[in-house]
């Protein structure tokens, strides 16, 4: 019942807006819809059941966008999107701008961490999936990973405070801080319980009364008249437990080198994570105290990719290399080890069919350190509208 | 005799197939289909423009596909010259768009030409559209 209320709010924003696509409304307030979709159909040839380690066939992502100019400083935009969780909303935010040194945002948005999440929507990235240290569901294997480092998008309810200097040219600087609700799990956590964040019955707020506080800083320097060199670091830390017992912190670098219409991309994300050992942690850990005769109570989970994009007439082309890692003792159920990795291989390319509508095709190979190595395969259709 | 193939083989065989075949069959149909304008040809819509338009649009096109391929802008409903330049703006504001103040009046001389011709750049010339 709630899925379907949800639905019907979706197709009530699409419908109120969609005969409606640009408005300009009284007092110079002006209104524009948007939106995208992307089918993908993924398939791993190299499994007989593949739903055993993946969610495989076909996948839609729908995102509806309404924004509202209020003014030159004040804006509002509501995002509602369609995909493996049902309806959700991805944005509900104002956005206020005192100067371009000080803006603040405030409602429920993604914060500013890493710089792939700026592209995260299907229609603004090239490949069907997302990076291993972002990835949302896609990946193979993702139960016994427990997903990525940090899932793209990450939408929280909070506020973040930005600026931008520029310094001539295509020179930048930009900061951001921000105070959200952050991750959440159980009180006897191993990790990040995902669903906990959109499940309606443990409602959409904090859970423990400490928001997780966050920061980004990056910069871009002019290469040339359209090359730039971009450089960022982020950080987000806090609590995810309902006791306040279980930190983690989250840190990110990101390069990005633009050669006109050819971008060179990678990052680096690491998250420690503490977990609660319980009263019998021999019972619940695959592995011992150490030499000092206490267990750890925390793992790291870092991931990394890099890729190349190039745009060649209707083409687009990606190599993309990326990995990721999990470093400390395990739940004694889990089939990784104390020391897992797993890297993965991506060439896709994509063609442009008709205006802005693309053909994503892309083949994975897997390399895991625990599991045997999987071929994947991505077909799809995406674009905006 | 019987022989069997493992999935292993299957997906390599088919991974190879569609690295072929794939590129092949779109090359041959993007030579045959409809042209589709790309980077600068899509915001000038192929036609003869001013210099000051042209530069304009060559930024614009540099800048805004940054975070999102150019199409955006060509699906973009705007309904006057003062509509672009909040919209812009507002794009100028997402976190590392690179747009700066400067390059936004620019931009947004490109995007008035392309929607309402001479008389949109006229408008915004009398009234100084701001971002």
């Amino acid at each position: 019942m709630k899925a379907y209320a949800r639905g019907l709010c979706a197709a009530a924003i699409a419908a109120g807006t969609s005969g409606v696509a640009a408005v300009a409304l009284g007092d110079g307030v002006q209104r524009n819809f948007a939106g995208s979709i992307q089918l993908d159909y993924l398939s791993v040839p190299t499994q007989d059941v593949p739903r055993r380690e993946a969610l495989d066939g076909a996948t839609v992502e729908l995102s509806l966008k309404l924004a509202n100019d209020f003014s030159r400083d004040i804006s509002a935009q509501v995002k509602v999107c369609y995909a493996c969780h049902g309806f959700e909303v991805g944005m509900a935010f104002f956005d206020l701008r005192a100067s371009d040194h000080l803006s603040f945002r405030v409602g429920r948005f993604t914060p500013s961490f890493g710089e792939f999440p700026l592209r995260h929507d299907p229609a603004n990235h090239r490949t069907s999936d997302k990076p291993l240290p972002y990835d949302m569901g896609r990946m193979l294997r993702l139960r016994e990973w427990n997903m990525s480092v940090l899932p793209a998008p990450w939408v929280d309810n909070g506020i973040e405070v930005s600026g931008t200097w520029e310094m001539g040219g295509l020179n930048q600087l930009h900061w951001a801080a921000y105070a959200i609700m952050g991750p959440k799990g159980n009180a006897d956590a191993f990790d990040f319980d995902f669903i906990q964040s959109r499940t309606p019955s443990l409602y959409y707020i904090d859970n423990n009364s400490r928001p997780t506080l966050g920061a980004r800083l990056d910069g871009t320097l002019e290469l040339g008249e359209t090359s730039t060199f971009s450089l960022g670091a982020s950080a987000m830390g806090g609590t995810y437990d309902p006791d306040n017992k279980l930190w983690f912190f989250l840190v990110g670098a990101d390069v990005v080198l633009r050669l006109n219409q050819v971008f060179l991309r990678a990052e680096y994300l690491l998250r420690r994570t503490q977990f609660a050992l319980g009263d019998d942690p021999a019972a619940r850990f695959r592995y011992g105290p150490g030499a000092n005769g206490t267990y750890d109570d925390f793992f790291l989970k870092d991931g990394f990719y890099a890729e190349i994009e190039a745009p060649v007439r209707r083409f687009d082309f990606v190599l993309r290399w990326d990995g990721m890692r999990r470093l400390g003792n395990v739940p004694i159920t889990s089939p990784l080890r104390s020391n897992s990795a797993v890297l993965r291989y991506t060439a896709a390319l994509t063609y442009r069919l008709f205006g802005a509508i693309r053909l994503k095709l892309s083949g994975e190979v897997y390399d895991f350190s625990d599991f045997p190595d999987e071929v994947a395969v991505h077909l799809g259709v995406a674009g905006p509208f | 005799v019987t022989t069997s193939v493992s999935p292993r083989e299957w997906a390599a065989a088919l991974v190879m197939a569609l690295a072929l075949v794939a590129p092949a069959t779109l090359g041959f149909l993007g030579c045959r289909g409809p042209k589709l304008r790309t980077g600068l040809e899509l915001l000038t819509q192929g036609r003869p423009v001013p210099p000051e338009i042209l530069a304009a649009c060559q930024l614009a096109a540099h800048r805004c596909s940054r975070c999102h391929p150019l199409e955006r802008v060509d699906l973009a409903k705007v309904s006057s010259p003062e509509h672009w330049g909040n919209y812009v703006d507002r794009m100028r504001r997402q976190p590392a768009s690179g747009i700066s103040e400067a390059d936004a009046h620019v931009i947004v001389r490109c995007l008035v030409y392309r929607t309402f011709g001479p008389e949109g750049i006229q408008t915004i010339d009398t009234k100084g559209v701001q971002p």
